[in-house]
């Protein structure tokens, strides 16, 4: 069907309605009450693993500075059947603990005495495994990539998933510099700096439930999707799917979490309240701590897609804006751009760095996983 | 003219009257006899047969006229005069015993006195003014000019009092007239016909100027002997010559001498002439801008009456509940506007025949079709397009009113090009059906039909579809002139549909659904002229469907889930009288018991006392079976009002009500959302009371256009729901634990000014009010803000709202809106943290803050078609701008953690001026 203009302009006016008008918010300025307590990280139950308990600071949101890190604090791990394992600080308030597999169908608390000597504790947790990730599966649709998971329990009880994913690409510069300057001379590169890897986190929550569900069975979890224009598929890209395994309270944790966070905007949000966690101070429940501790296992799957499995996918990244230009010898020493190559007598052709040096946008050190 | 002339005419006139006085003496000669009952011309012949008089008249004018009294020993004169007081007819009596009967105008058998002097006459001569004028006059209408005989005739009249009563009706489409005023004026006395057309009124027996007043109908009239009771119907006509756009439709003194307080009335036309977003006349949108109505934002239609939440409200669409009343995501109101007649809102001094819901009662009536004619008329908005139909079935007795209305939003859809909105559709419909049956003088029928039905899906694999279904039968039954019943029998139901099927492993559809039968009986008794009683009785049952979760299709591993069905039985009687104590003095009493059981099969968890409800502390499950109470609520309801008159201007008026309310909708959103529950009352959840304490001060000028007022309310509300943090509201076996029990108190002072009529027209009022919350019970699942006083959702402290029409010409109108309030409260963050990696929001506690103040300004232009009668359609357009400065008022604002990033954001619903033109017709 052909749009006249006529609805054409109707459509936009029912657009209007439908999107409304979304503007930038700048919060009154609002000093927090206090600075609470924030634990990240949990008890990894996989042998041999190490755990690392983070210990920072909430802070005000004008402040652009890294979270403040909780040190000399004695944090330890107790069963409830008394064992107590006590966590090594090592920098930045980061406390660890290597050599210790808790045991399955016991239940571990956290336990924080802050070096104010104030006693934080979280609720006993069950130990949890997570069952294995069947499948990564992806699939294109216009010209963007989805990417899905898949798991089961066989044994039914796990239920509440929470997943996390690690994108890495192989990428190149858009020029491949055969020559540097070195004390002055134009010599042969020596590192390849044109051929580099990215990598990125998820950073929305994301769960699922199959509570409802007959069999403890996740389909095809819609976990994100790539464009291809993003320039993350050009050459060859990977996947890392982390799941872990979540009690209902977990779950529930996560998912408020989310839903005040990261899902608003609609005409219908829900009320932002405050959560916290399953930890709180022993002696005043006005003094909140934040976070979620748990016991369990990560189960991670790893895909690789390359460039020539997305036949109909168009991974053209838009133009860089590179000026390639034809220097002098003198003019380069003088300049000291980017070099591409010799052209012709005493000429070279050269450019910007971020045209010919991949590491503006990534490593050019070869992951240990990249096949 | 000659003087020779007029000597001659002079002394021709001199022999006449000179004859004259000679017959005179043999024709006044008394006469008697008892004319009961007697066609005119019969009576003429009578008197005739006993005089010289000759009676010359035109046997049309006076074919209705009948004849009925008892003379004895009185001369012709005398007679005449005692039967043509008061109506329509003038006698006219010339020298040679000739009676000229005219209608209307009175005959001169003489010159006026002066006539041959040339000038003008000397003096005041009425006859001859009215003489002069009666060209340019227009001719007044039958029926104001007859006189009318109530009751059995009696001679002489006996002393005391008789109630006449009847129906005031549109006279060209035989539609009731609601709230027209019947009243005579020496003594005052008065009464106003209610939703039925109907009225009865008792006064001294004898002659009385009976006059009738309704906004948008003509004033007019009826002369009356009122012997005893009888029933007198009166006709008004459109006031379509005046084209008055009228704001608000009572009487026009109505709120200094009526009793009532904290009640609007809105019709149709003060509906049309308020500008909307989507061009559509809304009576949703009119009503929040009422003081004392607030809204938690643009895009919903919900009501915060008082500081009342927006399930406090009973919205009656011809006495069936609505539960949801928006469509389109509450851009549009759930009613039909050519299907409406007028709405009343109840905001205090709710009346004991009301009850159910704590906070407002919004009564919704249709009109009733055209009993003379078909016609039609319709209206094409920016989104919407309507249709309505109506007419007699069986002429005067029987009519119909049919409509339609729907989107074509999906189509507008479709067209666009993005991606995400080919996904995306939003639809809507609403069918009317009402039909009124005169059965006979005494009994007419009424039955309304009604479906609304809701669908859209937005970018997701998930759609959405809810429908609201009711059905009612009324019957009024008129068993004399002091005692009238309505028997009404209702179904409502509401129900809403969630489904998904993207993912067959996990596709799945979840249904919600109430089911609200309702029989009642009302009845109206007019024991004297100083008490208007009502009383009756009624009973609703409710079933609700609080869940069902099911696969869809074969694939699905959705495990079924059903919420067991919940039943409740609330019944009420109840009796008022308005006692007119002297016509400065009335108070209104009340009182309304309502009962209510929730009833088995159900299986109810027992919780340990004395500790949070959670699933922790389920101590036992007690099953009942079918039918079985289970816990039982009931309570008296009082409904007290006063009014004293300070002057003819002015009045005092204090009221007292309490309201219960055992039906509570669940939502842990700010607006009404599609997928809001609802929860009846049981051994957990207790019914809600609300307690409102208001007085009012009410000052006319003298000629009653302007109207000024001032009401302050107090109120408390016990049992209201909050929700904890994390709520889980949908599916919830044991809702208790989820929810918390909070305490409500509001207050606030409302000014309002209003003009009624004249070119300039509308009203301003400003309000102050507060509403707050509290959650003290110790037994709470969580104590929101530490136990202390918050202010809820809708707290909008100062509120100012402009109402203007400026009528140009006749066919020409501008409205301008204009509304300010505070912002509502919301809670921030205060402090952020990291979390795995990324950024999170430490929040408030709850409310603390503001969203920046909202003000809008609206433009309307109504123009009408020319304003020949005959034509093939009648038309206007309707040209608005809403929010015509543009300005982006907040409605939400909110943070995101984006990223690595906590980005705040605010969303304006309607952030541009919303240009729309609305084309309406009627045929």
């Amino acid at each position: 069907m052909r749009n006249t203009p006529h609805t054409y302009w109707l459509s936009w006016a029912l657009l209007l309605l439908v999107s409304g008008c979304i503007d930038p918010y700048r919060p009154p300025e609002v000093a927090a009450p206090a600075s609470y307590l924030v634990v990240n990280g949990f008890f990894d139950s996989a042998p041999g693993a190490t755990t690392t308990i983070q210990l920072s600071h909430t802070q005000n949101l004008t402040d652009t500075k890294s979270p403040t890190a909780e040190t000399k604090a004695l944090v330890t791990i107790e069963s409830q059947n008394k064992a107590v394992y006590t966590l090594k600080e090592g920098t930045s308030g980061a406390y660890s603990l290597s050599g210790v597999t808790p045991l399955a169908g016991e239940t571990y608390r956290l336990h924080i005495k802050t070096s104010k000597g104030t006693d934080y504790y979280s609720d006993y947790v069950p130990v949890l495994t997570t069952p294995a990730i069947d499948s990564v599966s992806w699939h294109t649709e216009a010209n963007n990539v989805l990417f899905s998971v898949n798991t089961h329990d066989p044994k039914n009880n796990t239920h509440y998933y929470r997943w996390e994913f690690e994108e890495t690409w192989e990428f190149t510069a858009p020029y491949y510099s055969q020559l540097e300057i070195r004390n002055n001379t134009i010599v042969d590169r020596s590192e390849n700096i044109n051929r580099c890897w990215n990598t990125t986190y998820s950073t929305n929550i994301m769960l699922t439930s199959t509570e409802r569900l007959s069999q403890d069975i996740v389909s095809q979890f819609p976990l994100t999707s790539v464009p291809g224009t993003s320039g993350k598929l050009g050459i060859k890209y990977s996947m890392l799917v982390k799941s872990y395994a979540l009690t209902q309270a977990g779950f529930a944790y996560y998912d408020q979490l989310a839903k005040i966070t990261q899902n608003l905007g609609s005409i219908f949000d829900p009320q932002p309240s405050q959560i916290t966690g399953n930890m709180r101070a022993s002696n005043n429940p006005g003094d909140l701590v934040l976070g979620f501790f748990r016991v369990g296992t990560v189960a991670a799957k790893r895909i690789f897609i390359r460039r020539d499995q997305l036949p109909n996918i168009n991974t053209y990244a838009g133009d860089p804006g590179c000026v390639v230009d034809t220097f002098s010898v003198s003019k380069v020493l003088k300049e000291q751009p980017a070099i591409i190559s010799l052209f012709g007598e005493n000429q070279y052709l050269v450019t910007s760095f971020p045209c010919v040096d991949c590491r503006y946008k990534g490593v050019n050190k070869r992951p240990s996983f990249w096949e | 003219m000659t003087p020779l002339y007029r000597i001659t005419l002079l002394w021709l006139l001199l022999i006449g009257s000179g004859g004259a006085a000679l017959s005179q003496t043999l024709a006044d000669k008394p006469i008697s006899g008892d004319f009961s009952n007697l066609r005119f011309d019969t009576f003429v012949e009578r008197i005739e047969a006993q005089t010289p008089y000759r009676f010359f008249y035109n046997p049309a004018e006076v074919d209705s006229f009948l004849v009925d009294m008892r003379v004895e020993n009185k001369p012709v004169r005398t007679v005449l005069q005692q039967l043509f007081n008061g109506s329509k007819y003038n006698y006219a009596i010339d020298a040679q015993q000739r009676v000229y009967i005219t209608a209307n105008r009175v005959i001169r058998t003489d010159l006026p006195i002066g006539f041959f002097r040339g000038g003008a006459p000397s003096g005041p001569d009425t006859t001859l003014n009215a003489y002069l004028t009666q060209g340019s006059r227009k001719v007044q209408a039958e029926p104001e000019a007859k006189t009318y005989e109530i009751g059995k005739r009696t001679n002489p009249i006996r002393p005391g009092r008789s109630t006449l009563a009847g129906f005031v009706r549109n006279v060209a489409s035989g539609e009731p007239v609601v709230g027209a005023a019947v009243y005579i004026e020496n003594p005052r006395q008065g009464t106003v016909s209610d939703q039925f057309g109907y009225y009865s009124i008792t006064l001294p027996r004898g002659r009385h100027d009976l006059k009738i007043r309704s906004i948008g109908m003509k004033d007019t009239r009826r002369r009356i002997i009122l012997y005893s009771d009888g029933k007198l119907d009166i006709d008004m006509e459109d006031d379509v010559i005046a084209l008055k756009e009228v704001v608000i439709e009572a009487e026009k003194d109505k709120n200094i001498s009526g009793l009532q307080m904290g009640q609007e009335r809105i019709d149709i036309k003060s509906i049309k002439q308020v500008p909307t977003a989507l061009g559509e006349a809304d009576l949703l949108r009119v009503i929040q801008t009422l003081p004392g109505v607030k809204t938690v934002g643009e895009s919903s239609t919900g009501l915060n009456v008082r500081g009342g939440a927006t399930d406090q409200n009973l919205i009656l669409y011809n006495d069936a509940t609505i539960y949801n009343s928006s469509h389109l995501f509450g851009f549009f109101s759930a009613f039909n506007p050519d299907m409406i007649k007028s709405a009343e809102l109840y905001k205090s001094a709710i009346p004991s025949r009301f009850g159910g819901r704590l906070a407002s009662v919004l009564d919704v009536q249709t009109r009733d079709g055209n009993k003379k004619k078909f016609v039609g008329s319709g209206g094409i908005g920016l989104l919407t397009g309507r249709l309505t139909l109506e007419g007699p079935i069986f002429k005067d007795k029987t009519s119909f009113i049919a409509g339609v209305r729907s989107t074509y939003s999906d189509w507008l859809l479709r067209q666009l090009q993005s991606a995400s909105f080919q996904n995306s559709k939003a639809s809507f419909y609403d069918l009317n059906l009402h039909v009124t049956h005169e059965a006979n003088e005494k009994n007419t029928v009424y039955f309304t039909g009604y479906l609304s039905n809701d669908k859209f899906r937005l970018n997701s694999d998930t759609s959405y579809q809810y429908q609201n279904k009711t059905a009612t039968l009324k019957w009024k039954h008129i068993f004399n002139n002091k005692l009238y019943s309505v028997f009404t029998g209702s179904y409502s139901g509401y129900t809403y549909h969630v489904s998904s099927d993207k993912n067959p492993v996990n596709a799945y559809d979840l249904t919600f659904g109430i089911n609200q039968s309702q029989v009642k009986a009302d009845f109206n008794f007019f024991p004297t002229n100083q008490h208007t009683v009502d009383f009756g009785i009624s009973s609703t049952y409710y079933k609700l469907s609080p869940g069902n979760f099911q696969p869809k299709g074969e694939k699905s591993l959705i495990v079924p889930d059903v919420v067991p069905d919940e039943q409740g039985l609330e019944s009420a009687i109840y009796l008022g009288d308005r006692f007119d104590i002297s016509p400065k003095l009335s108070i209104s009493a009340g009182l309304r018991y309502s009962f209510y059981n929730y009833l088995g099969p159900h299986a109810v968890y027992q919780y340990a006392p004395g500790v949070p409800k959670s699933e922790n502390t389920i101590l036992d499950t007690l099953n009942y079976g079918s039918g079985k109470s289970i816990t039982s609520y009931h309570g008296p309801e009082y409904r007290i009002a006063l009014r004293y008159g300070l002057s003819s201007t002015a009045s005092i008026k204090l009221s007292f009500n309490r309201t219960r309310q055992y039906i509570q909708m669940l939502s842990n959103t700010t607006v009404i959302s599609p997928t809001d529950i609802w929860k009846l009352s049981d051994p957990h959840i207790k019914p809600q009371v609300g307690d409102q304490y208001a007085i009012g001060l009410y000052k006319n000028n003298r000629i009653n256009t302007i109207e000024m007022s001032v009401e302050a309310y107090y109120k408390t509300m016990q049992n209201r729901l909050d929700y904890r943090s994390g709520a889980e509201l949908i599916l919830n076996h044991h809702i208790e634990t989820d929810v918390v029990n909070a305490e409500g108190k509001a207050y606030g002072i409302e000014f309002l000014v209003k003009k009624l009529t004249g070119k300039l027209n509308g009203w301003l009022s400003y309000t102050y009010a507060r509403t707050l919350l509290r959650t003290a019970d110790a037994t709470n699942n969580e104590i929101i803000n530490k136990g202390s006083w918050y202010p809820s959702n809708y707290d909008k402290p100062h509120d100012v709202t402009l109402v203007g029409n400026y009528k140009i010409n006749r066919r020409f109108s501008l409205s301008l809106n204009f509304t300010y309030s505070t912002g509502r409260p919301i809670t921030l963050p205060v402090s952020k943290y990291v979390l795995d990696g990324v950024p999170r929001l430490l929040y408030s506690e709850r409310n603390q803050y503001r969203i920046p103040d909202y003000y809008r300004t609206d433009f309307a232009m109504n123009i009408e078609g020319n304003h020949k009668v005959k034509k093939l359609a009648h038309s206007s357009w309707t040209i608005a701008v809403y929010n015509l400065l543009g300005r982006h008022n907040p409605y939400s604002v909110y943070f995101k953690t984006e990223g690595y990033r906590i980005n705040g954001y605010q969303l304006s619903i309607f952030g541009q001026p919303i240009p729309s033109v609305t084309y309406n017709f009627r045929f």
